[in-house]
């Protein structure tokens, strides 16, 4: 077991498989072996546990996939058609869990990119910014701005100069 | 800076704080995220979104000029709002925006590594798009990813010696008979495409720095020879 102490001070206790999805921390635990408390200066309680809720639900998964395949070798031939359909639809689940856990508001999300980005944590890196992009896809710049609040610093002949720059954006 | 009287260096540099962090609490959450963290979010787009950024604010207008990686899909060649766009137009569009993408290639200040072009459109000539890979391939990409049904993968692509990692999918492929690029290619990667055996293996036994090689979906390839 591994002690996270978020930045206001609240403690997690986690498996040690659970912790190292953050790279940070995997590198701490390689060069340090017995350190068991890992302060987290940049991330508050509120979002570390919901990353922690995100790198639980992915170690249970891929440890579900191993048991499933250690399962298929042992089982042998004629029963390897269940494991290999179990490992899809786990796929297709964790897509799903995926999906699920990413639909939170603007505030949340921003927290999770910093979160995962400090962490090192690749898949959540990912899953945050393609969602991040979503929100983005599609939209004109008034209707970017108004989704995330962006307040528009241009004079009206600087945002026509920028317009035309790249004209085919905007057509 | 030695002249400058000591005392005075303090009071500066708190002055200096404040304006950022005035600055920092004017901008909203998502513009307060850093610029490498920005340019992955709009390296998820296809080119026309992530052009349309630049005229937001000012903090978000260097970012599309700066990013390393562009992607082009089908909605690149259509404008979003129109709704039923028409097929008619398709050849147009083609033209028109690969005529706009080559000025606005020529014009970037920073080079891009990462190029990825995903199309799916039956009105697509073998070169239609050969202009424009052949400025993506001076300009020196490193990750160039092509997929597009129906199309001859470019030419361009067989002479460019900066490509380090190359994707080719959903295509033809017609390897040149006499072959000078794809000396950097260290990782190959070619997902439902047609080719034949000797073209495949011209190909293969040329990319002398491969060391990953991955074959999906390539029912027309028969025979293997390990160089």
């Amino acid at each position: 077991m591994i002690t996270l102490t978020s930045s206001d001070g609240v403690q997690f206790d986690v498996r040690e498989a659970v912790a190292k999805e953050s790279q940070i921390i995997r590198d701490m635990i390689q060069d340090d072996c017995v350190i068991t408390n890992i302060p987290l200066a940049n991330v508050n309680h509120k979002i570390l546990s919901i990353v922690l809720e995100y790198c639980q639900m992915h170690v249970d998964k891929t440890e579900m996939e191993v048991n499933a395949s250690k399962h298929q070798t042992t089982t042998g031939e004629g029963s390897s058609s269940v494991p290999v359909a179990l490992k899809v639809s786990s796929n297709k689940n964790l897509n799903d869990w995926d999906k699920e856990f990413i639909n939170v508001d603007l505030d949340t999300l921003y927290d999770l990119i910093l979160a995962a980005n400090y962490l090192n944590i690749s898949g959540l890196l990912n899953l945050t910014t393609q969602a991040a992009a979503d929100i983005i896809k599609g939209k004109t710049t008034e209707e970017i701005r108004a989704t995330f609040n962006i307040k528009n610093d241009f004079t009206p002949e600087e945002e026509a100069a920028i317009r035309k720059e790249n004209p085919w954006a905007f057509e | 800076m030695a002249s400058e009287p000591h005392q005075n260096q303090p009071a500066k540099k708190q002055t200096v704080a404040t304006d950022q962090e005035e600055e920092q609490q004017d901008l909203d959450f998502i513009s307060r995220l850093p610029d490498e963290i920005l340019h992955t979010i709009l390296s998820e787009l296809e080119i026309r979104d992530a052009a349309v950024t630049t005229a937001v604010s000012k903090r978000w207008a260097p970012l599309f000029p700066t990013l390393p990686s562009l992607k082009i899909d089908d909605s690149s060649f259509f404008n979003p709002r129109d709704t039923e766009p028409d097929p008619f137009d398709e050849p147009h569009n083609i033209i028109k925006l690969v005529d706009s993408l080559i000025s606005v290639l020529n014009s970037r200040k920073t080079a891009f590594k990462k190029f990825d072009i995903e199309v799916d459109m039956h009105g697509l000539d073998a070169d239609d798009l050969d202009p424009l890979l052949d400025v993506v391939c001076v300009a020196g990409v490193e990750e160039l990813s092509i997929y597009n049904t129906g199309y001859q993968t470019s030419s361009p692509v067989f002479f460019c010696n900066t490509i380090v990692k190359l994707e080719i999918g959903s295509c033809r492929l017609v390897v040149p008979s006499k072959l000078t690029g794809l000396r950097a290619v260290k990782s190959l990667v070619l997902s439902s495409v047609a080719v034949a055996d000797d073209d495949l293996q011209r190909m293969i036994s040329w990319c002398k720095a491969m060391e990953k090689l991955s074959i999906i979906y390539c029912h027309k390839v028969k025979n293997m020879l390990d160089h």
